[in-house]
């Protein structure tokens, strides 16, 4: 009796819920999108088949944004990554009205302040490629290689906190990542926990 | 007016006479004011006193718990007290889940405060004010995020030990925020991790009601942080939670937290939900099998066994050795008895052969089938389970007492009387021999865990048909060597022919099944109690008096009405002391002894985050090999003096009784029964896992191996 009342538990339990967010496993293709960039071009994966391909979700206002692009380390890896031919993309999933929401020309001038040079400034209003991949921050990192498989995803680097000054203790994650993709080898810290503010989705 | 001046004069004197200021002002920050504060007017000498930050959040905004969530980061002390002086963590009240979009935190909104204990030494000086400062760092978010910091400082008196101060004005802030921290409870809670989700199974008394209960995990990328499920069932709570995307590797203990809200009241309670098995959560990006393969090395049996052809030739060869076990011996000389007997009639004895093989995998079958569907319910059961049940334990005991009883002519079975036991072992024919091989397997269990464990242990992590096929193997093997007897008439010639010399020969069976049921009522003592263990003696007094009274009574031609009603009297008087077994049971004492300490997940981990050197070893009562293994090379001079000298920690786990927290950790090393012995190298590092069989000079070697810190042989080892 008590087993079939336990077995009976479990078999309620185990109709799960569907989550509201997506998620990419590592070793699987990454979803494909279709974004506006800030010049008004449409970009897809699909155009960058061939190379590897980071993203990396932004909100200017955040203070964990602010924290990587105040003390250079966001730029100086983007410029690294662009330089070996990896294609960087820059998300803003933030819906309209929210903090750190930006309009194309607003992105534009944003990058000219922080000297950022991503690839691209993709913009995501109505959040379905932010919640395609489960972006739940700023920044949120992802590394996607030539084959469109996804390699890398969680933190920008090892220590959570807003603050720059551990910026240099911190271990790298995407940096690395990027190093070993290059090399022919495994990545090696393939999840990392992501930290940051939450993306700033519209209601659904 | 001199009344007028006092009315005056009064309330400056009140002030100027208060002690130094239990309060320090409070800050105001960016959506946030924060204020250090005492939960008295004085800090007392000599003791643990409460301090607190108070969060007075403004309108949905809030700041973080240990665990975050999916964003957001804790708040942070940092504590700058006199020498001499220790400032605790932040003691965390019970959480919030919030809700942000489809994000979910963990935190605190409105107003709160965050306790922290601080121990003043006893030789503080008394009287004087004493300034306590203290640097907090947190993330307050609304959907948008500040990080905030503050220097707060707190100047109080500091009183005498023993004396007792009065309430501070936050007193009942105080108050209200440790109600609100989470109480121990001694629940138990089993992880089972399935594919992408964690179910979580709590037990325990006092459990509360599910309405409004809401659990959090204290370690974050565990559990996803959408809120989990939670269920009441029969004798518990069921939890079920998504895993989290980002979780890489189990913790060796998941602390949770459960929170109940009911009317502005707030419950919570800790629940330690130890999760010892690495194979059974692989992490997600790690490749398959890699998990699987990792641990376990070097056993008698192999190790960890990783192919099903390897695992189904161990389980054989582990059939054949069972014959060799002083558990089934006694067993299987009563099928070679009736063998011998059936000498002459060879196509009679192959007819038993295989009717006893039959026997054989039909038991071993079954109880993987039994064990399987326990498995599936989530119970948390290992091999030897049925010796952890006393009741079998008992019954055991009864059966050999009788079993030998007839033996020893006291009574002689018969198919007539059609008893249970009666029909079991002795006798002759195809039924006779099928329930013989029944029995030797139900006897085998204690001697399979053993000598089979990392081929069970294998087999219970596979599917379901892979693990009845290991089963059915070594039932293949313990029924072999009858089988063989039974076929090669060779061998059957070899065997004594019958006569006189069986008499004889059956009687002397008799005194390993008396020996056996010593060792059986030894087992119940360890795990019942002496009380019980005396009413399970009564009964077998009563038992045997029953068969001697029966045996009498089968020379007579007709049994009369009166014996039997007197006959089912006195087996009734002998089964009556088994159902108190249960309410009689003792508690189990861990009682821990100068070499060693009780075994429990949490003191383990505990060890082995201060990098400390331990040994593990996992014994039961009812476990021969480990018996020996204690006698040989765990209790000499040259053990102990190793452990003294190097530092090294002895954790003994017990198992005699069924134990979920042993079940997962054996599991985690790829086990289903014991002994098990694993050796932690200083500092951390890979466990070494030893053979079951030890000798001195091995576990001396391994000993000085994890004291070195080093865990792999010792060739790699550097020279000093």
């Amino acid at each position: 009796m008590k087993l079939l009342s336990s077995l009976l538990a479990a078999a309620v339990l185990s109709v799960a819920a569907t989550p509201l967010m997506a998620k990419v496993e590592i070793g699987q293709p990454a979803p494909s999108f279709s974004l506006t960039d800030s010049n008004g071009k449409t970009r897809t994966l699909e155009e960058f088949k061939g190379k590897t391909v980071v993203l990396e979700w932004t909100n200017a206002e955040c203070p964990f944004v602010k924290k990587h692009y105040g003390s250079g380390n966001m730029q100086a890896q983007q410029k690294e990554a662009t330089g070996a031919g990896v294609v960087w993309l820059a998300i803003n999933s933030g819906a309209p009205g929210k903090q750190g929401q930006v309009e194309g020309g607003d992105a534009n001038e944003q990058m000219q302040i922080d000297r950022s040079a991503p690839t691209a400034y993709l913009l995501d209003p109505t959040g379905t490629t932010g919640r395609a991949y489960g972006a739940s921050t700023t920044p949120h990192m992802y590394v996607i290689d030539g084959q469109g498989v996804l390699r890398y995803k969680g933190g920008i680097d090892s220590i959570q906190s807003a603050d720059a000054v551990d910026i240099p203790k911190a271990t790298q994650y995407v940096r690395q990542a990027l190093a070993e993709l290059s090399a022919g080898k495994p990545v090696s810290v393939p999840v990392s926990p992501p930290y940051g503010c939450s993306v700033k989705y519209a209601a659904q | 007016m001199p009344s007028c001046l006092r009315t005056l004069l009064l309330p400056l004197l009140g002030l100027l006479l208060m002690p130094v200021g239990t309060r320090a002002a409070v800050v105001a920050t960016e959506h946030l004011n924060v204020e250090l504060v005492a939960g008295k007017t004085a800090l007392v000498a000599g003791r643990a006193n409460w301090l607190g930050l108070r969060l007075d959040h403004e309108a949905h905004w809030h700041t973080y718990w240990a665990n975050a969530g999916d964003t957001g980061l804790p708040t942070r002390f940092e504590w700058t007290v006199p020498a001499g002086w220790t400032a605790g963590a932040i003691d965390w009240p019970a959480p919030e889940r919030l809700q942000i979009g489809e994000l979910f935190n963990f935190g605190f909104s409105g107003e709160n405060l965050l306790p922290v204990s601080v121990d003043v030494p006893a030789d503080a000086p008394i009287g004087s004010p004493v300034t306590l400062q203290l640097r907090a760092n947190w993330l307050i978010c609304k959907e948008e995020c500040i990080p905030g910091k503050a220097e707060l400082a707190i100047t109080l008196p500091v009183a005498a030990p023993g004396s007792e101060p009065g309430d501070s004005a936050a007193a009942p802030a105080l108050r209200t925020a440790l109600a609100q921290r989470p109480v121990d409870t001694d629940w138990t809670a089993a992880v089972t991790p399935t594919g992408d989700r964690i179910g979580i199974r709590l037990r325990g008394d006092g459990l509360p009601a599910v309405a409004g209960l809401d659990v959090f995990a204290l370690q974050p990328q565990v559990l996803a942080n959408a809120p989990p499920r939670i269920a009441a069932d029969s004798d518990g709570v069921l939890i079920e939670a998504a895993r989290s995307d980002y979780f890489t590797t189990a913790p060796a203990q998941l602390d949770l937290v459960l929170v109940q809200r009911d009317a502005g009241r707030v419950r919570a309670w800790r629940v330690a939900a130890p999760w010892a098995s690495d194979a059974a959560a692989a992490p997600v990006a790690s490749t398959p099998g890699v998990a699987a393969s990792t641990i376990g090395s070097g056993a008698a049996g192999g190790g960890a066994v990783g192919s099903v052809g390897l695992a189904l030739l161990l389980a054989l060869f582990g059939g054949v050795v069972l014959n060799l076990m002083p558990c089934v011996f006694p067993v299987l000389s009563l099928k070679a008895l009736s063998l011998a007997e059936n000498a002459h009639a060879p196509a009679a004895a192959r007819r038993d052969g295989l009717a006893y093989l039959a026997g054989a995998v039909a038991g071993f079958v079954a109880l993987a089938a039994i064990l399987l569907a326990l498995r599936q319910a989530g119970q948390s059961l290992g091999w030897g389970f049925q010796l952890q049940s006393p009741l079998l334990v008992a019954l055991l005991a009864y059966l050999m007492v009788a079993m030998g009883l007839s033996l020893s002519g006291g009574y002689i079975i018969g198919a007539r009387l059609g008893s249970v036991g009666q029909s079991l072992a002795d006798g002759h024919g195809t039924r006779a021999a099928f329930f013989t091989g029944l029995l030797a397997c139900l006897v085998a269990s204690p001697c399979t865990a053993p000598f089979m464990g990392p081929a069970l242990g294998f087999a219970l992590t596979q599917s379901t048909p892979v693990a009845l096929a290991v089963f059915a193997a070594l039932g293949v093997g313990l029924a072999l060597p009858i089988v063989v007897l039974s076929f090669v008439p060779v061998l059957a010639r070899w065997l004594p022919r019958p006569g006189a010399w069986m008499d004889t020969f059956k009687q002397i069976m008799a005194w390993p099944l008396y020996l056996t049921a010593v060792w059986l009522v030894w087992v119940l003592m360890r795990q019942v109690g002496a009380d019980a263990t005396a009413m399970v003696l009564l009964g077998l007094v009563a038992l045997v008096a029953a068969l001697l009274f029966h045996g009498r009574g089968q020379l007579r031609t007709t049994p009369t009405t009166r014996r039997r009603i007197a006959f089912a009297l006195l087996l009734l008087l002998a089964f009556a002391p088994l159902s108190v077994v249960r309410t009689l049971a003792a508690q189990p004492g861990s009682s821990d002894s100068d070499t060693w300490q009780a075994w429990t997940p949490q003191r383990l981990d505990e060890l082995r985050r201060a990098g400390e050197p331990v040994f593990v070893n996992m014994t039961a009562a009812w476990c021969i090999t480990c018996l020996a293994n204690e006698r040989v090379a765990l209790s000499s001079e040259g053990f102990t003096g190793r452990l003294r000298r190097d530092g090294i920690r002895y954790l003994k786990g017990d198992w005699t009784s069924q134990d979920a927290a042993i079940t997962r950790y054996l599991a985690g090393f790829e086990r289903s029964g014991v002994p098990l012995y694993v050796v932690y190298p200083r500092g951390g590092g890979t466990p070494e896992v030893l053979p079951q069989l030890l000798t001195p000079g091995l576990v001396d070697a391994a000993l000085a191996r994890a004291a070195a810190g080093a865990s792999s042989p010792p060739e790699t080892r550097s020279s000093p």
